[in-house]
């Protein structure tokens, strides 16, 4: 019962409050926020109630319509999917209140449509994070695209064209997916990821096995923006309204990120396909490229948003690499790393979205001074910042140091030198946007004029969340994350 | 030599990989808009055929069981399931690509890559 319920909390409330939305409120702009919100609380309830029941390797498995896998559909919520769950409620949530002042100021209509988009948005991650079924997940990448482009395209003028891009390159992401989907169920006869599993394990190894895999990994790369797939990234979250920006740079490449995850270890890696190595190698390399080219690009931007788009294909790059590695430390690094990111980047969009907001503009040089108009905004862009470079305690520094004992444990030092490096260079470009605020004269003395309380609220809330996070990493790493039986199988963490 | 073999009697692959790289160049090469899109269509289509074909038996019949009737080969109805659901995904995404195609126009007065580029610096 309990179970049932969880998985309804999680998918079909968001699904309900969107159908709800477009029927009951497509004129008010208002209304729509409040049914939003009331079904993202369900939500949320439902993603506390599932870390709940996922704490020391607890897991949730539930077959839609009473028809148990593999004839049926099966989904199934372990630690790793509880914490991602609950990210994408709690972020969806603080960006549909934010919303509400920040659209209507950047949008001239569809603001209630927008609404209803993020709703069916987060019902397709919810959908992604917690299905056990390869077509199933392959329907729920679609759902959630299609909803990203929409909410992209809101944006109008370049962001239509920005969004159109992302399409044609997801939609070729998502049938490469597909095509590896076509391979594996060749092969099996099954699509429910732990039956593959099994049947994995006797299948000898074989042509058609690699070629699902590469297709399965190029497919989910592309959607998570792995470098050199990360073309339509820059674009499509510098265009978009902010608060689309914040939702899509907080959660949506981090879901195609767990999906590579699982297919790679929980699918793959039990069974005999030769290419896996090779996959994990090449991912580790574009990870390694993502995140130097990600940063160095990101040194060279002169457009806030467009700076935090960069700098998210670095911070992928991390989570790339941790997959890549393979033993549990990494891959516990690159879950709290999804996490931890989402956070900070949800953070930073957020409060670039109140620089747009009082300002209208977006580029560096409108920053300066901020400190002083928005004082506790620029605190919060401040821990946010911190978190991305990974100074203690905030959560990006654990992730990243479960990161680089990843990379010592599988005795890989020029990763682990990498990333020690990086670190600097995030820090350079953070640096140059603390001196664009805090020690460049503004043209005209700036009054106080903070951000108005729906704004200011889930942009304090998140920051306060990075730190949280950051001090309850033994609890998210050791009772939530670690004890899944994905990184049970892969052996002990090092770290703790 | 060898690859005529190997490809005698995979008629099916070696269509939907035709068909694959014809959508991909398409993509690729075209500067129209449209072009691009209806590339995009061209690859979905052919995966959808892949999953179709695996489905096929030899003198295989619809999969209704009916009483007193043994010895009966059934089509795999499964893929056929699936890809109508991914038939309706690929409409929807057409769909939506299409409603942006008209923003772009509406905004921009052409569909040509090389001039849009040039009207969004």
């Amino acid at each position: 019962m309990t179970t049932s319920l969880v998985f309804a909390g999680l998918v079909l409330s968001p699904i309900f409050g969107a159908l709800l939305i477009v029927v009951l409120a497509l004129n008010n702009a208002r209304r729509a926020q409040i049914l939003a919100l009331l079904s993202l609380a369900i939500s949320l309830g439902a993603a506390a109630a599932g870390i709940e029941a996922c704490r020391d390797g607890g897991v949730l498995s539930y077959s839609y319509a009473g028809w148990t896998a593999p004839i049926g559909i099966e989904a199934r919520l372990d630690g790793i999917a509880a914490a991602l769950a609950m990210l994408i409620a709690a972020l969806a949530t603080g960006v549909c209140l934010y919303a509400g002042r920040s659209l209507r100021a950047e949008l001239p209509r569809d603001i209630p449509a927008f609404y209803a988009m993020s709703l069916l948005l987060v019902a397709a991650l919810q959908g992604m994070t917690t299905t056990a079924d390869l077509f199933n997940l392959y329907v729920f990448l679609e759902i959630s695209s299609l909803s990203a482009y929409a909410l992209i395209a809101i944006g109008g003028g370049a962001a239509s064209l920005a969004s159109f891009r992302y399409l044609l390159i997801g939609t070729v992401g998502a049938s490469f997916y597909l095509l590896g989907v076509a391979f594996l169920f060749a092969l099996t006869g099954s699509l429910n990821a732990h039956e593959i599993a099994t049947i994995l394990q006797r299948t000898p190894p074989s042509a058609a096995l690699n070629a699902g895999l590469a297709l399965l990994t190029v497919g989910l790369g592309l959607k998570m923006a792995v470098f050199p797939m990360h073309g339509w990234l820059p674009d499509a979250y510098t265009y978009a309204p902010s608060a689309t920006s914040a939702l899509i740079g907080g959660v949506m490449t981090k879901v195609s990120a767990l999906a590579l995850l699982r297919v790679l270890y929980a699918v793959f890696a039990p069974g005999q396909a030769e290419l896996l190595p090779a996959v994990t190698t090449v991912l580790g390399i574009l990870g390694a490229a993502g995140i130097v080219f990600g940063s160095v690009m990101a040194l060279a931007q002169r457009d806030l948003k467009r700076l935090l788009a960069y700098s998210s294909i670095a911070h992928l790059g991390y989570i790339a690499v941790g997959i890549s590695l393979g033993n549990a430390t990494a891959l516990a690094g690159a879950v709290f790393h999804m996490l931890a990111h989402g956070l900070a980047k949800a953070t930073l969009f957020l409060v670039a979205g109140g620089v747009v907001y009082r300002f209208g503009r977006r580029n560096l040089d409108s920053l300066a001074g901020l400190h002083r108009t928005m004082p506790l905004s620029t605190a919060a862009f401040v821990v946010a910042s911190l978190s991305m470079i990974g100074i203690p305690p905030t959560a990006g520094f654990f992730s990243k140091w479960y990161l680089m004992i990843g990379c010592l444990e599988a005795g890989r030092t020029d990763l682990f030198v990498l990333v020690v490096a990086s670190t600097l260079l995030s820090a350079w470009y953070f640096l140059r946007l603390f001196e664009a605020i805090f020690f460049v004269e503004p043209p005209k003395p700036r009054t106080r004029d903070e951000l108005p309380t729906a704004m200011l609220l889930p942009v304090g809330a998140a920051a306060a969340a990075i730190l949280a996070l950051g001090l309850g990493n033994q609890f998210a790493i050791g009772e939530l994350i670690e004890p899944t039986p994905l990184l049970q199988a892969l052996g002990q963490l090092v770290a703790r | 030599m060898d690859i005529a073999a190997a490809l005698a009697g995979r008629f099916e692959y070696v269509m939907t990989s035709a068909l694959i790289v014809v959508g991909l160049h398409g993509m690729l090469s075209k500067q129209n808009l449209v072009k691009q899109l209806i590339g995009l269509n061209i690859m979905q289509t052919a995966i959808i055929l892949l999953f179709i074909s695996m489905s096929v038996q030899t003198g295989g019949t619809v999969p209704i069981i009916e009483k007193g009737t043994a010895n009966v080969v059934y089509m795999s109805p499964l893929p056929h399931v699936l890809m109508l659901t991914a038939i309706v995904v690929m409409v929807a995404t057409a769909g939506v690509a299409f409603a942006l195609l008209i923003r772009i126009h509406a905004r921009y007065g052409s569909l040509e890559e090389g001039e849009l580029l040039g009207r969004t610096r």
